[in-house]
Formats: structure tokens, C-alpha cells, sequence
């Protein structure tokens, strides 16, 4: 039981450690992520999109791209802070 | 003495936060109903409860910079007692205070941005004014940072070979985290095996070279780095900086705690010390101009109001996170303070007639102490080295590249990743061009030349070798922010919450607005014509930025005037 706290505690010290260059590398993947929205649901937006038997069968694993992309739709023009607080400037 | 301020200090920022933090979350922020924005609006990448501890070390390692450590340094000219007051009062009254509501107003609004809340509660005016601060606080930081860093490696050639081969070992560890089937914990250790040798690298062959010639390599470095995808050098590189920040941080701690030792410089020289550009700066308002970061810093706003507020797990935490986090900050600049002061002169090994009482400590300090020591960086980290490796019996010289690579690490990846954020300021800004003129619009949206507008101002500024004369128009800029997000919680008080405690967010809102605003025009008459005399491209540069932000500043106090008339009626 002790052995499992000890052993729960390290990984939050490797969690804290780790975190900040994992956030960096979530931000690039975020942005990739955005990129496949916009190549998959670009229609919305005036992107042509790809053939429809491919967007068809891209479909069921775009329920949670839909979600994230309407969230980051309101945030788009307030993305300074959020790359702020990921860069170090002082 | 030495031991007793640490202890001090740590008895202040104890009781400040179970007293002072726990009244200002309690009575001024309450409770709510409503869920925090990581829950309600969870959707597993933005929006997302973190852990306390592992968001505390996030926002930790955003807001902890070189920062916190050159501004001490500069500020003990008028004495320790002076730098450190400031560095507690600001810190416990104004700048955790500062960060603390900017995180929770962040919570309230959805995780939006102090930005975006400064621009709803005071207008477009302030939201635009907040781009430019950070523009300029941008291009003056490069300036700063690059002046002090081409410094270092002067006066420690070391620290520039340890620091090119920490860019070597950051390279190998990005490829044997990304493109290699090693187990994490492996590749980590490499790392940090890689990240010691790069120390004794830096001891067994140091880099002579001169001032400007490390000034033309950062300027190639800064349009290289801040190219490159983040997961080849910034990322891994950062990674190995948390290491080095958590180990100089601890060290420090230790060796201060055990020094038992008296400070050698004086506790108090006069309050007209010669600091800024070498002429006699007054302590008040010129303050906040030297110690930023560590008592109060409006960058920590956009910190706060980025990506932790998305990710707070519950509103209890945000005092621990915002508060928190600002008041270990001070107390790293408590260290610098206390190793200066304590070890200073031994560090500089002679005690010069130059220095011989607190006058003229007062006045020679930048020129005779600070410069015999090789800048800013070098003052603290052979103080600091003579600290540790007379108490912790570590090698004097190990510790000495070790301390400058700690600071000089942090400056340089500042300089890396504000120009990423001003690449996207300036794009931002240029927005309006898009409806005037196209192809103006896309000569500043490329992708190069945004980058290489502000590395080259930059640059330019940093020519002149005048970090003394930078520094205060960074953190002039700096403090310029902190005084709009200080302004913008004090209405979201007033509007939204209770009006009865408007005065904990407006008096050091309105304190800082004057004594920042009173300091920049001091800087601008008095400052600026000497350094426009000797370096006419440069002086204007700064001029000019100077006085577009006392415009904007002003252009801000009318928008909360009519802020608060609104509501009135």
C-alpha cells in the first residue's frame, strides 16, 4: 500500500517534469489537428473538399475533430495567451 | 544574516499566503456555482483538469526566467535592503496579487485570455494597446537579453561552449524521444548525462570570441531557431532548462540556508544610486524598472490567463497556481539577492577603494562591481558559485558555468520563442492592412520577414552593448501590461463581483500606472537623449517606442475612466 503511494508520487514528479515540453508538443499537434479538420470538413470554410468517398469513411473518426474545431472557432482570434504561457519570454 | 533573510523570507511569503491570499480568494473571488472551464468545457486537449502540482510546475517554469535574476542584480546599487523590500512588498501586494486575479478572471470568462477580458471590459482600445505593449516588450526583451547573453559569453567563455553543446545534446535527445524506440526514462538519463558533459565541455574548451561577432551569431540563431518545428531544439532543449532550474534553485536554497554568513555590500547606499545608463536613478519611480520580474511582471498575465486557467481543476487551486508560483518566484530573486550580497565580494576577490563605502558603492556598483564581475549574469553566477561551492564544497568553477548556463540557457530560449510570439503579433496587428493594401499585408504575414522584423530591431538595439539602458525599457514595457491586466480586474471587480473590494486590485493597479508611467517619462527626458547622443539609431528607436507607449498608456487611463462612468450610469 505505502510502496503504491511512494510509487504514485514519483509519477507525479515525472508528470510535473514532463509537462511543460509535453504541452509543446501537444500545441504542434493541435495544429496538425486543425489542418486535418480544415482538409476533411474544408467545405464550411470554401475549401474544396477531398473526393466524398474518402471524406465519407473519415467521418465517424471526426465527432471529436467537430467538437474541437467549433471550440477553437470562438478562441481563433485570442490565441496570443496561449502561446505565452507554452514560450518563455522572460 | 544571510541565513536569516532566507528564513525571513520564507516566513513572509508563508503568512502572505495563508493570510492575504486566502482573504483574497475567500472575500474578493468567492465562490461560484459554476463549473471550472477544464470541466464543463473538458474536450480533452484544450480544456483539461491538470493536477495541481503538475500545473504549479507548468506555470512555474513559464514564468521563471533569467528575468528574476538580472533585475536584483542590477537593483542592488541602492543597497540590499531596498532591492529586497521591493522584491517582497511588490511581490506579496502586486504581482501575486496581479497574477493571481488574471488567472481567476481568465476561469470566470471561459479560459479566455486577459486580452480578450481587457478588450470586453475596457474596450478595443485596451486590447489593441495590449498587442503593441507586447510588440515592443518583445523587441526591447531581444535586445535586453541578447545584450546580456553576448555578455556572459565574454566574460565566461565556458558558458558559450556549454551552451552550444547543450544545443548538440538537446538535438540527440529530440531524436531519441521522437525518432528512436527507446523507453522514455532512457532517453532521459542520456540527457541529463549529455546535459553534465556539455558542462565540462564548457570547462575543458571555452570559446573566445568577441561581443558583436556573438551578437551577429544570435541574430542568425534567433531567425534559425524560431523556424524550426518545436520538437527538434526548443522542446527537448526546455526539457534539460527544467532540470537545470530545479538543481540551481535546490542548490541554491541549501548552500544560502547553511552561508550563516553577514553581507558584505552595503544594506543601504542612497536612493538616488547611479543604475540606469550610468547617471544617478532615483529609487522611486524607477523601481519596477529594474526588478521585474521578481516582485511583478504583466507577462505572467497572458502565463495565467493562457493555458493554465483552461486547464485548473478546481478554483481552490488557483491560489496555490497563480499566487503560489509569483511568490517562488521572489523568493529565486531572495537568492540572488542573498548570494550577491553575501558573496559578492568575495567573488570579485578585491575590495576596490572604488567600492570602499556605501556612497560610493552606490555609485560605482554597475561600472566597478558589475563590470569587473563580466555583467549581470556573470556577477550573479560567480556569487552564487562562490555561495555553493564554499558551503556545498562543489567545484567553484563547475558551479560558475553551471549558474551562467542556467540564466544564459533561459535568456536564449526567451530569445527563440519571442520571436515566434511576435511573429504572431505582428500578423495580428497587420490585420488591418488587408483591407488597405494586399500586398503590404502579405509582405509583413510572411512567415520570414515577421520573424525577421522584430529579431532585427532586436538585434540593432543590442549593438550598442547598453543592457543597463534595455533592461528598463523591457521591463518598462512589461510593467505597462501588468498595469492594463491590474486595471481590467479591478473593473471585472467592480462590474462582476463586489464593488466594496475594488481598492485591493485598483490601488496597486492605479500605484503601478503611476509610478511605470512617472519612471518612463523620467526615462525618456533624461535617459534617452544621452543614449540618443551616442548612438543616434538606437536612441531614436527607443524613443520613439517610449513615447507610442506613454500615448497608449494615457489612451488606456481614459478608457477605464469611461469604463467606470458606463457602469455608474
Amino acid at each position: 500500500m505505502n510502496f503504491d503511494k511512494i510509487r504514485r508520487f514519483l509519477q507525479l514528479l515525472e508528470e510535473v517534469q514532463k509537462n511543460k515540453a509535453t504541452d509543446i508538443i501537444e500545441f504542434e499537434l493541435k495544429e496538425t489537428e486543425n489542418l486535418f479538420a480544415l482538409i476533411t470538413l474544408g467545405e464550411m470554410v470554401g475549401y474544396a473538399n477531398p473526393p466524398v468517398s474518402i471524406t465519407l469513411s473519415l467521418i465517424p473518426y471526426m465527432e471529436r475533430e467537430v467538437i474541437l474545431m467549433t471550440n477553437r472557432a470562438v478562441d481563433s482570434n485570442d490565441k496570443l495567451s496561449d502561446i505565452a504561457s507554452i514560450m518563455e519570454v522572460e | 544574516m544571510s541565513t536569516l533573510l532566507i528564513i525571513f523570507a520564507l516566513s513572509i511569503y508563508l503568512i502572505f499566503y495563508f493570510t492575504y491570499g486566502k482573504f483574497l480568494q475567500k472575500r474578493i473571488v468567492g465562490e461560484t456555482e459554476i463549473e471550472v472551464p477544464s470541466k464543463r468545457m473538458n474536450d480533452g486537449v484544450d480544456y483539461i483538469p491538470a493536477h495541481r502540482l503538475v500545473l504549479f510546475g507548468h506555470h512555474f517554469a513559464s514564468i521563471a526566467g533569467a528575468g528574476p535574476i538580472v533585475g536584483p542584480v542590477l537593483a542592488l546599487a541602492w543597497g540590499w535592503l531596498p532591492a529586497i523590500l521591493w522584491i517582497w512588498i511588490g511581490n506579496v501586494l502586486i504581482g501575486a496579487v496581479h497574477d493571481y486575479l488574471s488567472l481567476m478572471v481568465s476561469v470566470r470568462y471561459d479560459g479566455k485570455s486577459i486580452q480578450y477580458v481587457a478588450k470586453d471590459l475596457l474596450g478595443k482600445n485596451a486590447g489593441i494597446s495590449f498587442l503593441w505593449f507586447v510588440l515592443f516588450l518583445v523587441i526591447l526583451v531581444i535586445g535586453a537579453f541578447a545584450a546580456i547573453i553576448a555578455d556572459t559569453f565574454v566574460s565566461v567563455p565556458g558558458s558559450s561552449t556549454a551552451y552550444i553543446l547543450q544545443i548538440i545534446a538537446a538535438l540527440i535527445l529530440g531524436v531519441l524521444l521522437y525518432r528512436s524506440k527507446l523507453p522514455f526514462w532512457l532517453s532521459s538519463l542520456i540527457g541529463i548525462i549529455l546535459l553534465a558533459f556539455s558542462i565540462y565541455g564548457g570547462f575543458l574548451w571555452p570559446i573566445h570570441l568577441t561581443y558583436h561577432t556573438w551578437i551577429i551569431i544570435l541574430f542568425f540563431y534567433i531567425i534559425i531557431a524560431s523556424a524550426i518545428p518545436v520538437n527538434i531544439l526548443l522542446q527537448p532543449r526546455d526539457y534539460l532548462n527544467s532540470y537545470l532550474l530545479y538543481f540551481g534553485m535546490l542548490v541554491g536554497i541549501v548552500a544560502a540556508l547553511m552561508s550563516l554568513k553577514s553581507f558584505d555590500i552595503p544594506a543601504f547606499t542612497s536612493f538616488s544610486a547611479n543604475v540606469i545608463g550610468g547617471k544617478s536613478t532615483p529609487y522611486w519611480p524607477a523601481i519596477p524598472l529594474i526588478i521585474a520580474c521578481g516582485a511583478l511582471s504583466g507577462f505572467h498575465s497572458m502565463v495565467a490567463s493562457g493555458t493554465s486557467s483552461k486547464q485548473l481543476a478546481s478554483e481552490g487551486d488557483g491560489l496555490f497556481i497563480g499566487y503560489g508560483s509569483m511568490l517562488t518566484e521572489g523568493f529565486l530573486s531572495t537568492i540572488v539577492i542573498v548570494s550577491i550580497g553575501a558573496f559578492g565580494f568575495t567573488a570579485l576577490g578585491s575590495h576596490s577603494t572604488a567600492l570602499a563605502n556605501a556612497h560610493l558603492f552606490g555609485q560605482n556598483y554597475i561600472s566597478q562591481f558589475v563590470g569587473n564581475l563580466g555583467g549581470a549574469v556573470a556577477a550573479f553566477s560567480k556569487s552564487y558559485a562562490t555561495m555553493v561551492s564554499s558551503m556545498l564544497h562543489i567545484g567553484y568553477n563547475f558551479m560558475v558555468i553551471i549558474a551562467s548556463m542556467w540564466v544564459a540557457a533561459f535568456a536564449l530560449t526567451t530569445l527563440d520563442t519571442t520571436n515566434r510570439i511576435a511573429r504572431y503579433i505582428v500578423v495580428e496587428i497587420s490585420e488591418p492592412l488587408q483591407k488597405e493594401s494586399i500586398t503590404l499585408y502579405k509582405f509583413f504575414t510572411n512567415r520570414w520577414i515577421a520573424s525577421i522584423i522584430p529579431a532585427f530591431f532586436g538585434i540593432l538595439l543590442a549593438w550598442t552593448k547598453k543592457y543597463t539602458v534595455l533592461w528598463p525599457a523591457f521591463s518598462g514595457a512589461n510593467q505597462l501590461l501588468a498595469s492594463i491586466a491590474l486595471i481590467t480586474v479591478s473593473v471585472w471587480i467592480y462590474k462582476k463581483l463586489n464593488r466594496k473590494y475594488l481598492y485591493y486590485a485598483l490601488i496597486p493597479g492605479v500605484f503601478l500606472w503611476i509610478t511605470v508611467t512617472g519612471a518612463l517619462i523620467w526615462y525618456t527626458i533624461l535617459i534617452v537623449p544621452g543614449y540618443v547622443k551616442s548612438n543616434p539609431l538606437q536612441g531614436f528607436l527607443v524613443g520613439i517606442i517610449m513615447v507610442i507607449m506613454l500615448i497608449l498608456n494615457f489612451v488606456l487611463l481614459f478608457s477605464m475612466r469611461s469604463s467606470f462612468k458606463k457602469e455608474e450610469e
